[in-house]
């Protein structure tokens, strides 16, 4: 079967062991690489192959655990059982470009920058622009629900799907239709390779945008920033992106704006720190060597007082909370979404900074993610929670989360992804550990606090990184007697139970 | 459906209390939990009417331990079994004006909803068709139709954020509310568009829409029925949202659209480029004649509206494409009767149906409400 | 350009890294493995390099699957550079034993190859063309020596007739060395050449590769070069008001070699020259400092021929889309790697020959 796509060499074996879990990459720090293993990697380059691997593995009741990039940050992809690692990345194809009803149909595998690569050759864009762009699959995104940046206009990929098939944990090939009733494409989407493999779908797509205006607001609080979002949604206006930095995230971000290219220089905990230390002293000036450097460390292992002194100074110190709104699309539509927008943003309290910020933000929107390796090669560690809620929880819910996680470490957020109805919360979260192991158990510690905060304010542990191994514990208090569901959902699909076995709480 | 003859077929046998005109022996257990009042029992068969969700509970709880099926909606004739009616269930229990939703129960009439969100300048959205407004809320979510959707917010059963439902086993669930989640696959769907056979749907959180500041209508004239439909589609694709979009079967496309006035004359400036690109002429006849009795109706992927229009049985004034979204259009036909509910469901429903209600204690929602 | 990390830090933004470049990579989207993606390529060769896993051949295999392209670089906000680092990751690898099995007699196959170019590159070549000093010479490189008398009589017809051959025993800049890690044969070769090429002021090198090797390694080596390297295309450049074209072919894609255009910051010479010769000079949708790489550096036809093969049939889809039949480069390389029944791949040199013959 498949010659010289099927691989059980170590190497192979060390690779297909990790994913973006930072928790991951503490271990990996301490030098541990490769916990858990698959046994063999196999790459099919068609379904017919994938209902074989399929059908093959549940006849021994071995394990599958499907593969996009491996870009998912929650374990998603670990073989924590062993087994066989199916990567979907040969199947790749963009089966069919519908100019006339604005779809696309493309294989799982393909790699999300070469599908909008792909698109943008042929006038469309799918509009779905997640952080890990370049390192994530089109499958991925539909296995764990992922959001673009400008999600706020073209939807989450959930939103876009018109018809997902996919291969079950029996080797069954089934294709279902978002028209249908009931909509079983919610319940694949989503499902994180326990009810089946993703091998093609058809998304809706939009012509490339003829125009973007991108601008930036200022407000003096988190809380007029939000109202403000709400009502620009509300009103049916629907930027492609908005984004709003809290106290600490706008002035870490202002720190940025002067380097053009490379790598902001305020990367990793340390340098933010540094930034913000730098704030506290009365020139203004960086603050220097011996004293610095205590002050770091000191700021690390007791982020309680950083983040308590960042509360109470920064809303005074500095200028408000940066807001980036975006519009695109249609000329006319868009210039007049923007004025429309112009006049209700200032009606909220924001003044307008410009083009300048909002382009800055569209040129360096990926620089961030270069950040994560000056981070872990630190010593520290650094993980995001994205969380979600009506518009009538938002503040409690991230006074909630910032309350709990700040005695444990160093957290800052930005508020993106709006909706009519709610908004996502995406919190950033450093910490520092004295070794690999007390590293792991103030990850987990924070992690525990935040999302029982979360849980507790009413709002989900997840808007679009998912649930793999990471937050699976945290599952049955997520969906209740709901689980029930979803397990008879894994009865019906994969009776032996070996799609990805292991995640999601199942 | 399979399950509706045969697995619930045996379930009301088992519970059957006889034949002729008798109440089913258990008929006195539904008095005790709602009352009497609100159960009429004949031929072996209960009609009840639950005013609180706990009655609910102790009905289906009533109709396991006796071996009944349980059919919801009114006029289910579920022989043998008991039919339940949602229609005291009808408050609306949260309105959150911040967030634009309302949690209601089930069994709230269109009609009574837009009426009481009438009174805070809110709204449903303007595209549910008048043949809808008698339907419960519960019939709109578990058993939709094509015609319920809108070219802004895309099918109605979109537009909901959460549930509360039984399950087959009498387990209550609760879905979490958020405007998006990634935690699984949205379990809600699996009661959404079931048609009452994985669960009933006590209460739900949809979204609302607040009046706006200015609204327009424009209709355009176009030289021929594929013109007209091209142009719609034209404008869905490339980001149009209005709130209305309808095309007659004699080519004149209606648009409503709302918002701030900037957006509300750039729509109608992008609408009217479209149709005078396919040669089209504004006209000053809006809003469109409106369809009162329910139509045939037919749900088509945005790809072959044209080829589903020109198979109508006549191409006139009766047909029209309306409902259109991103994911498809609906076309109805007035000259034709409304079409039967679908006869099954899908395999996989099928499946599911099977794991959750191994008894086949719910039956179908029939179609007819 | 702002200059890379060190290694050491390199090797641990790649570990670290969220595999942000893997996109460029053509390697590991030709197999779709993740290990031949730039980061565990690079995660790789750190924990070969921690004892953190076997000191095995096959552990070491992934370091050999780069075509030193540098497509991962440009993406990367670090500049890493992965198509280096990894070159020293082979030179460790051979020096402990566990190298590619498919180079194990490369030094000798290279020499073969070397001077056998050398002797195809005289042979077309008339004596007066072969001084052993000169202020101009050509080195056509191992890959299209053939290329020698083509590119000297096209000197003749613009004007240039002093061109004359970079005649001696070895015909390669000594780039396959470089590449597979064997420094030391690599440092010996260049000192080789060093006095092979001592007689010139000025040499013109066809293969992008070794210019750059020979612009950049050979000093890095500590040997130094009398003559100044320059590609063909910077070379011929300065003629291309000067042309005398006599015909013109219709359409033609151009792809930018790897070594020529990202790692030499070459993109506009060759363009402004075959456009003296093509009426349509069709770009690739990834182009210029986005250009894909064709498979053929890094020694990956020899080490992974499949791979390669899979990579330049990539490149040729855009080609076939637009239902063209020529690609032009400037690289011998890239024209091995693209050269089909259907799809013609010719080199600069040959396009504007051919353009000026009467
Ligand atoms: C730097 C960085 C930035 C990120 N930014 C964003 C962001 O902006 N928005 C966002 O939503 N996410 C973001 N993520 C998270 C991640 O990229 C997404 O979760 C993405 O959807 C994962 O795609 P993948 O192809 O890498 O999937 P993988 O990590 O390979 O897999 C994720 C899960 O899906 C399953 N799976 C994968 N493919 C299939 C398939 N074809 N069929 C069935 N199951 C499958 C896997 O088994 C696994 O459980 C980011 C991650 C990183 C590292
Ligand atoms: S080269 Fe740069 S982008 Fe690529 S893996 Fe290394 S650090 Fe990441
Ligand atoms: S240099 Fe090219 S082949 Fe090598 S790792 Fe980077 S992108 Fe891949």
């Amino acid at each position: 079967m498949m010659p010289g796509r099927v691989s059980t060499t170590v190497p192979d074996r060390i690779a297909y062991a990790r994913d973006l879990w930072p928790r991951g990459l503490i271990t990996l720090s301490g030098g541990n690489p490769a916990p858990h293993q698959p046994d063999a990697v196999v790459w099919p380059v068609s379904t017919e192959e994938v209902q074989d691997i399929v059908r093959a593995a549940a006849r021994t009741a071995t394990p599958i655990v499907p593969f996009g990039a491996g870009s998912g940050v929650c374990g998603g992809t670990l073989p924590i059982k062993g087994g066989i690692v199916v990567d979907l990345k040969r199947m790749r194809a963009v089966v069919e470009v519908d100019a006339v009803a604005g779809a696309a149909t493309v294989e799982a595998g393909i790699i999300g920058e070469h599908l909008e690569h792909e698109l943008n050759r042929r006038g469309f864009t799918l509009g779905h622009f997640p952080s890990s762009i370049m390192c994530s699959t089109f499958g991925g995104w539909l296995a764990a629900r992922s959001a673009g940046q400008f999600s706020t206009r073209y939807g989450k990929i959930e939103d876009m799907v018109r018809r997902v098939s996919f291969v079950d944990g029996r080797g069954e090939l089934h294709s279902v239709d978002a028209s249908g009733t009931p909509d079983i494409t919610q319940w694949i989407v989503g499902s994180e390779g326990t009810l089946g493999i993703i091998t093609r779908a058809t998304v809706t797509v939009r012509p490339s945008p003829e125009r973007q205006l991108y601008r930036g607001w200022s407000f003096p609080r988190v809380a007029s920033g939000c109202e403000a979002i709400r009502r620009l949604l509300q009103r049916n206006l629907r930027p492609a992106c908005v984004r709003l930095y809290d106290e600490l995230d706008s002035f870490l971000h202002r720190g940025e704006k002067d380097h053009d290219e490379g790598v902001p220089e305020s990367s990793g905990p340390e340098a933010m720190l540094e930034q913000y230390l730098s704030m506290l002293t009365p020139t203004g000036k960086s603050v220097i060597g011996e004293w610095k450097r205590r002050a770091i460390a000191l700021a690390l292992n007791r982020p309680e007082l950083v983040n308590r002194v960042a509360g109470a100074v920064l809303p005074y110190a500095q200028k408000g909370c940066l807001l980036i709104v975006g519009f695109e699309g249609d000329k006319g539509l868009c210039e007049a979404e923007a004025r429309a927008a112009t006049v209700e943003l200032e009606r909220a309290g924001g003044r307008d900074l410009g083009e300048g910020p909002g382009l800055r933000w569209l040129k360096h929107r990926y620089a961030v993610s270069f950040r994560m390796q000056k981070v872990f090669d630190a010593g520290a560690f650094v993980d995001t929670m994205e969380v979600a809620t009506s518009w009538d929880k938002l503040l409690d819910l991230y006074r909630a989360v910032r309350e709990a996680v700040s005695p444990l470490a160093f957290i800052m957020a930005h508020f993106s992804h709006a909706y009519v109805d709610g908004c996502s919360i995406y919190f950033t979260f450093a910490a520092r550990g004295a070794n690999t192991a007390d590293a792991e158990r103030k990850y987990d510690a924070i992690w525990k606090a935040g999302l029982t905060a979360v849980t507790k304010a009413g709002a989900t542990i997840s808007h679009h990184h998912g649930v793999g191994l990471s937050k699976a514990p945290f599952m049955p208090e997520e969906h209740g007697a709901a689980m029930e569901i979803y397990r008879a959902l894994k009865n019906v699909l994969d009776p032996s139970g070996i799609m990805n076995p292991g995640k999601m709480g199942l | 459906m399979s399950e509706q003859t045969g697995d619930g077929g045996q379930a009301g046998a088992g519970g059957g209390g006889g034949d002729g005109n008798e109440a089913p022996f258990w008929a006195d257990r539904l008095v005790h939990a709602v009352g009497a009042a609100h159960v009429m029992s004949e031929n072996g068969r209960a009609l009840v009417r639950p005013g609180a969700p706990a009655e609910l509970v102790d009905v289906m709880r009533i109709a396991g331990e006796v071996g009944a099926a349980v059919g919801i909606g009114l006029g289910a004739h579920n022989a043998g079994g008991i039919d339940v009616d949602l229609s005291r269930m009808c408050n609306v229990l949260y309105l959150d004006e911040t967030s634009l939703t309302v949690t209601v129960q089930c069994g709230i009439t269109v009609e009574a909803l837009e009426h009481a969100l009438g009174e805070r300048s809110l709204t449903l959205g303007a595209a549910l068709p008048p043949w809808s407004r008698t339907r419960t809320l519960g019939a709109l979510l578990a058993a939709p139709r094509a015609s319920e959707a809108s070219p802004r917010t895309g099918r109605f059963l979109q537009s909901c954020i959460g549930v509360q439902a039984l399950l087959p086993d009498g387990t209550e669930i609760s879905t979490r509310l958020a405007p998006r989640k990634a935690t699984g696959p949205d379990l809600m769907h699996v009661v959404l568009g079931g048609r009452g056979t994985l669960g009933i749907l006590s209460a739900a959180t949809v979204r609302v829409q607040r009046r706006q500041e200015s609204r327009a209508a424009a209709a355009f004239k176009l030289p021929t029925l594929p013109a007209a439909l091209s142009t719609a589609r034209k404008l869905i694709v490339v980001g149009g949202r209005p709130a209305d979009l309808a095309v007659s079967g004699t080519g004149t496309l209606w648009l409503e659209v709302d918002g701030p006035a900037a957006l509300v004359a750039a729509e109608v400036a992008l609408a009217e480029r479209i149709a005078r690109e396919h040669g089209g002429e504004p006209v000053p006849q809006t809003p469109p004649p409106r369809i009162k009795a329910r139509p045939h109706e037919r749900a088509v992927p945005l790809e072959t509206v044209d080829s589903a229009v020109l198979a109508s049985s006549l191409v006139g004034d009766s047909v029209r494409v309306i409902a259109w979204h991103p994911a498809g259009a609906c076309v109805v036909d007035s000259a034709r009767a409304p079409e039967p509910p679908p006869a099954d469901a899908p395999a996989l429903v099928a499946a599911l149906k099977r794991r959750l209600d191994p008894n086949g204690r719910l039956v179908a929602w029939p179609g007819a409400v | 350009m702002p200059s890379p990390p060190d290694l050491d830090t390199s090797l641990t933004y790649c570990t670290y890294c969220p595999k942000l470049c893997r996109h460029t990579c053509p390697v590991s989207n030709a197999e779709a493995k993740e290990t031949l993606t730039p980061r565990d390529k690079m995660a790789t060769m750190r924990l070969l390099r921690r004892a953190e896993v076997p000191q095995t051949v096959e552990q070491s295999e992934p370091l050999y699957g780069c075509t030193g392209c540098g497509a991962c670089t440009d993406f990367c906000l670090h500049k890493v550079e992965p198509g280096q680092a990894l070159l020293r990751g082979r030179a460790e690898a051979e020096r402990d034993g566990r190298g590619h099995p498919a180079l194990r007699d490369l030094a000798a196959r290279f020499t073969a190859k070397s001077t056998e170019a050398a002797r195809r590159a005289r042979a077309g070549v008339s004596q007066d063309k072969r001084p052993t000093e000169a202020q101009i010479a050509f080195f056509p490189g191992c890959d299209a020596p053939e290329l020698a008398p083509t590119m000297l009589s096209l000197c003749d017809r613009i004007g240039a007739e002093y061109v004359s051959l970079a005649d001696g025993e070895h015909g390669c800049g000594g780039y396959p060395l470089f590449a597979a890690g064997q420094f030391d044969a690599f440092r010996l070769h260049a000192e080789r050449m060093s006095r092979q090429l001592a007689g010139f002021a000025r040499v013109v090198v066809n293969c992008p590769a070794c210019v750059w090797a020979m612009r950049t390694q050979y000093r890095e080596f500590g040997v130094p070069l009398a003559p100044a390297v320059e590609h063909t295309s910077e070379f011929l450049e300065g003629f291309v008001e000067r042309l005398p074209i006599e015909r013109r072919r219709a359409a033609a894609f151009y792809q930018d070699p790897c070594y020529l255009g990202r790692w030499l910051g070459v993109y506009d010479a060759p363009r402004r020259l075959a456009k003296k010769a093509v009426d349509d000079v069709r770009e690739f949708s990834r182009a210029r400092n986005e250009a894909e790489c064709t498979g053929g550096g890094g020694l990956l036809p020899t080490t992974m021929p499949d791979t390669a093969h899979a990579i330049a049939e990539h490149r040729l889809t855009e080609v076939r889309q637009a239902k063209v039949s020529t690609v032009v480069t400037s690289c011998p390389t890239c024209k091995r790697q693209l050269d089909r029944d259907d799809v013609h791949a010719v080199d600069l040199i040959e396009l504007l020959d051919e353009a000026t013959r009467k």
